[in-house]
């Protein structure tokens, strides 16, 4: 009987906890959402309303009408789902021979993937430039897919390798007692039971890419090729910080990655695993 | 033995070779930088000088101002993500209802770019049109507005937040993941055993993320030390250079002064204090192997 | 699985190839429409016609950002006057540090373009130095153009880009509580006070100090309006008493409660909103902001505000306010160095400025567009303006520019947040740039 009351007493102090936190942390963005609405007048009352007692569509109706922001969003989508996708195919099989295949010098490789996160970026930007003229790539989206997709290649890589590795090695020997070749049981056996992992490195991936900015800004000139980030980048002048036009742009742009993810989440764990009852 | 060489290569090489292009490469040409004397504003007595540029730091005031400043930020900030983060992957493991909007509390701040939290912040502790003055204030806690920006030590800690905010997220889903892969029959029948909740947490729940909280810190780490945007776009490295970071001033003499040979002999310096720690991290990853 | 897994590689192979073939996404192709529009669309026919006997050139501009159509604008006027050019407009989005970072990222890798740049003034001797700037000093009639902006094109004997536009630190006051703005710091003072916590007053001066070009602005704007000076005739005076007074000054309007300490990290556009929202008596900004002020939806001041000339010092005898804006260069290593700096010529000419002016607000550098009355009635503080540009003074015009400002920055910040003494950190500025000026 106490344990039972102790059990609903945990639970009320964790529900109570959770919400706190989770407030806590929601609060910056309900700021700016409450900012993007605002009626203008209100943007910068002092001291601010923390609940406005008028709100106004006056800045989203901005950002789709004066902006090109649809094509800007569908630049956005492209350029971080092909990131997202590359960065796992090129990931996975680093991140199961650094893991489960016995070649030489597999240490040093394994170090050598991280050196692309050590590095500060901005140091080498004009060497980079250099490169990908003469490549060919500014204005492409592979100018943009590129680099994004190596900078979180090392977070898929290492990743996945902390899965792999707890795995026992049976697994994949009965696999392949049963005729299995090496690739087919790491996509029965292996890959559903790093599902979690794989979902949470595509994650990763596809926002680091989607939030990129410092590249496009260097290998990106021409307005059509303009991600969201870049188009936010864009809107304010020498002399002018439309605050809110910003925040209702960023609104906009963040949505749908959320509602993209809180509904794919389900599927793609499902899907994966489901692939493992199968094989 | 050949055969699984040439196999683990194989599986290696496009990671690899894109690794080499994009980061190598351009980083062997920043070393080579900084071996020169390589000023843009003084091109025609462009020439190697060996360590000069290296002497030239270390004797700098400046370069142990933002060594310090950066190992502030970044072993503040890691422990802070990794606590927030381990919490929120905890609730969303543990929540059965309002799972869906932990999660999308979880993402929110990723899914921001970072020029937007940057400046979303600098407003928010704004002293006059601020929310955190104003609640500050509404509570009784503050009578009249706080600078937090301009207070050297507030400031750092602002920064400090705000990265915070935006990068607890990257923790809190790598250490879901973690936690989504040990099975619920352990903590099944430790419970049938007796054990209370933070015996479960110590005995099953951390030795079963522990790799997991070994890759968020060593990427975190990493990020951290080469912080550099919240910087530039909330502080400036003041008030006081009480902010000023190590990647900060490296861009000062890159972009700012246009001197490439003395940017690049910081930016490669803050290459092997990253490359130094990793490996020390490494180290720990091997033992626990 | 292998179905799904084959679906998923077929998904890579089909976008990686669309991403290959960027030119022609759908988005690609608007774009190639909407930047040739100037060009096309004004007057299809004739181009097509010319196009057959002249040759066509392309031309890179770059500039900063503008959501305001003003630039493609003047682009506009620019094909109708060089029909066998295509101007390519790249807006780089971010402050001056922002676009600098970027250009240089260009300019040092030996690109050909931009062939034509909007350029910081305070970059001029940087550049030129680089090697990376067209001498323009015949190329135009310096005569046509105000001598403040002038000052910031020349270098070594020589000028290296047009003056565009113009930007010279003022005094922002609510002419609708004061009758006659401050001539003196004590005015400043006394009126502030006099005004703070009436008529929803809360601060009597802005301005800002946050690390970086602010501080380095609103700090020598305060020392040379009190008779300090940075560098004269190649020597270093800043550690002077008159400097030491000025930062003293700035820093008791903190300790009064006039200005809020906020300022050691505001930027311009930080605290523009607080103007904005009539919670300041004075402002010390650029005059660029006028339009925000007064034509944007937030604002609360709209004709109730207008500007001077910065205040004097005890010491001082005259004001000497910081001048800032852009002026436009043409790179020496693009291909079409002739024709880019007839355009570029064209950007900053009188017709350009005008439309610039009358969209924007902001203070043209050629002298012909005050004349214009359609211009003054645009924009009804031109005149005062015109007025600060006699005494502006530019930041020290030397290559090390960048390096100076870093050390001013610095220094100067640790003094106002009271983290070391006036007289060391004005010391410590003057080694540091007696060290640079070498």
């Amino acid at each position: 009987m106490a344990n039972k009351y102790r059990r609903r007493l945990a639970r009320i102090v964790l529900g109570v906890f959770g919400t706190l936190f989770c407030t806590a942390l929601a609060f910056p963005f309900y700021w700016q959402f409450v900012t993007a609405l605002r009626n203008p007048q209100d943007l910068f009352k002092m001291p601010p309303e923390l609940f406005p007692s008028r709100l106004s569509l006056t800045y989203l109706r901005l950002v789709f009408a004066e902006h090109n922001f649809g094509a800007y969003l569908l630049n956005s989508v492209i350029v971080s789902s092909i990131s997202m996708l590359l960065s796992l195919i090129a990931g996975m099989p680093a991140a199961y021979a650094i893991s489960r295949v016995h070649f030489k010098g597999r240490s040093f490789w394994s170090k050598f993937i991280l050196s692309a996160n050590m590095f500060p970026i901005i140091a080498v930007a004009t060497p980079l430039f250099i490169t990908f003229r003469s490549l060919g790539l500014i204005n492409t989206y592979a100018g943009l897919v590129i680099p994004s997709m190596v900078l979180t290649l090392p977070v898929t890589i290492w990743t996945l390798r902390a899965f792999l590795i707890k795995l026992p090695i049976e697994l994949e020997h009965a696999a392949l007692v049963d005729g299995c070749n090496r690739f087919s049981a790491f996509v029965r056996i292996i890959l559903p039971l790093i599902a979690p992992g794989v979902f949470a490195t595509a994650i990763i991936a596809f926002i680091g890419a989607w939030n990129e900015l410092m590249f496009s800004l260097i290998f990106i000139t021409k307005k059509a090729l303009r991600t969201v980030p870049m188009a936010i980048a864009m809107m304010p002048g020498e002399y002018s910080l439309p605050w809110g036009e910003i925040s209702a742009a960023s609104i906009v742009s963040t949505l749908p990655v959320i509602i993209v993810v809180l509904i794919c989440q389900k599927q793609i764990i499902a899907g994966l695993t489901a692939g493992a009852v199968k094989g | 033995m050949r055969k699984e060489n040439l196999l683990g290569y194989l599986l290696i090489a496009p990671a690899v070779a894109l690794i080499t292009f994009i980061c190598v490469i351009p980083l062997s040409q920043t070393i080579l930088y900084s071996l020169r004397y390589y000023n843009l504003t003084d091109q025609a007595n462009e020439r190697f000088i060996g360590l000069e540029n290296y002497f030239k730091l270390f004797s700098d005031s400046k370069f142990y101002d933002n060594l310090a400043n950066t190992m502030i930020f970044a072993a503040v900030s890691v422990v802070l993500q990794l606590l927030v983060g381990l919490t929120a992957a905890l609730l969303m493991n543990a929540a059965s209802r309002g799972a869906v909007l932990v999660r999308a509390v979880v993402l929110v701040p990723y899914a921001i770019p970072g020029v937007i939290v940057a400046q979303m912040f600098s407003f928010m502790f704004h002293g006059d049109f601020g929310v955190l003055n104003a609640l500050l204030r509404q509570s009784g806690i503050l009578s009249s507005a706080f600078p937090f920006l301009a207070k050297p030590g507030w400031a750092m800690a602002c920064i400090i937040i705000t990265n915070v905010w935006k990068q607890f997220p990257f923790v809190a889903l790598l250490l879901l993941s973690g936690l989504q892969t040990i099975p619920a029959e352990l903590y099944e029948s430790a419970e049938v055993d007796g054990a209370g909740a933070l015996k479960r947490f110590a005995y099953i729940t951390l030795p079963g993320i522990r790799q997991m909280v070994l890759v968020v810190l060593l990427f975190r780490t990493m990020a951290d030390i080469r912080i550099f945007d919240l910087v530039y776009s909330m502080t400036g490295g003041g008030p006081a250079n009480t902010t000023s970071t190590l990647l900060y001033q490296a861009y000062i003499f890159l972009f700012k002064d246009m001197n490439f040979g003395l940017g690049s002999a910081w930016s490669t310096i803050i290459f092997f204090i990253i490359l130094t720690i990793s490996l020390i991290y490494l180290s720990l990853f091997q033992k626990e192997e | 699985m292998k179905r799904s897994i084959g679906l998923l590689l077929i998904l890579a192979v089909l976008l990686s190839s669309s991403a290959c073939a960027s030119g022609g996404s759908p988005a690609a192709a608007k774009e190639e429409i909407s930047s040739q529009e100037t060009e096309n669309q004004g007057d299809a026919s004739q181009a097509s016609s010319e196009a057959a006997d002249a040759k066509q050139t392309n031309l890179t501009y770059v500039t900063g950002a503008d959501s305001s159509g003003t630039i493609l604008e003047i682009i506009k006027a620019a094909q109708e006057e060089f029909p066998n050019v295509t101007i390519d407009l790249q807006e780089i989005p971010g402050n001056s540090d922002d676009i600098k970072k970027s250009l240089i990222t260009s300019l040092a890798a030996g690109q050909d373009d931009p062939d034509i740049f909007s350029m910081d003034v305070i970059w001029t001797t940087q550049f030129a130095s680089a090697g990376w700037l067209e001498d323009l000093t015949d190329k135009y009639d310096p005569a046509l153009y105000l001598e403040g902006p002038l000052s910031t094109v020349s270098y070594g004997g020589k000028r290296w880009a047009v003056p565009d536009y113009t930007d010279v630190q003022s005094l922002f006051y609510r002419s609708d509580l004061i009758d006659e703005p401050p001539a003196t710091w004590d005015d400043l003072v006394r009126l502030s006070e006099e005004h703070q916590g009436k008529d929803g007053i809360e601060w009597g001066v802005l301005f800002q100090a946050f690390q970086g070009e602010p501080i380095v602005c609103n700090s020598l704007t305060f020392i040379k309006s009190n008779g300090g000076e940075d560098i004269v005739g190649g020597e270093v005076k800043i550690n002077s008493p008159q400097a030491k007074e000025a930062l003293e000054f700035m820093r008791s309007l903190i300790d009064k409660g006039i200005t809020s300490e906020e300022a050691l990290s505001q930027k311009p556009g930080d605290q523009l909103p607080v103007f904005m929202e009539g919670k300041a008596l004075f402002m010390l900004n650029w005059p660029g902001n006028y339009a925000s002020l007064q034509l944007s939806p937030e604002s609360k001041v709209v004709d109730k505000f207008s500007i001077a000339q910065v205040p004097v010092g005890p010491s001082g005898t005259k004001p000497g306010p910081t001048v800032g804006g852009w002026n436009i260069a043409v790179n020496s290593a693009s291909d079409e160095v002739e024709v880019s700096v007839e355009v570029a010529k064209f950007l900053a000419g009188e017709e350009a400025q005008t439309i610039r002016t009358l969209a924007l607000l902001t203070t043209p550098a050629y002298a012909a567009v005050f004349d214009n009355p359609e211009v003054d009635a645009a924009n009804p503080i031109l005149s005062l303006i015109k007025a600060s540009l006699g005494n502006a003074r530019s930041r020290p015009n030397a290559p090390d520019y960048p390096a100076m400002s870093q050390l001013i920055a610095v220094n100067f910040s640790k003094a106002l947040a009271k983290q070391s003494a006036f007289d060391e950190s004005l010391a410590e500025v003057e080694k540091g740039m007696q060290d640079l000026i070498k």
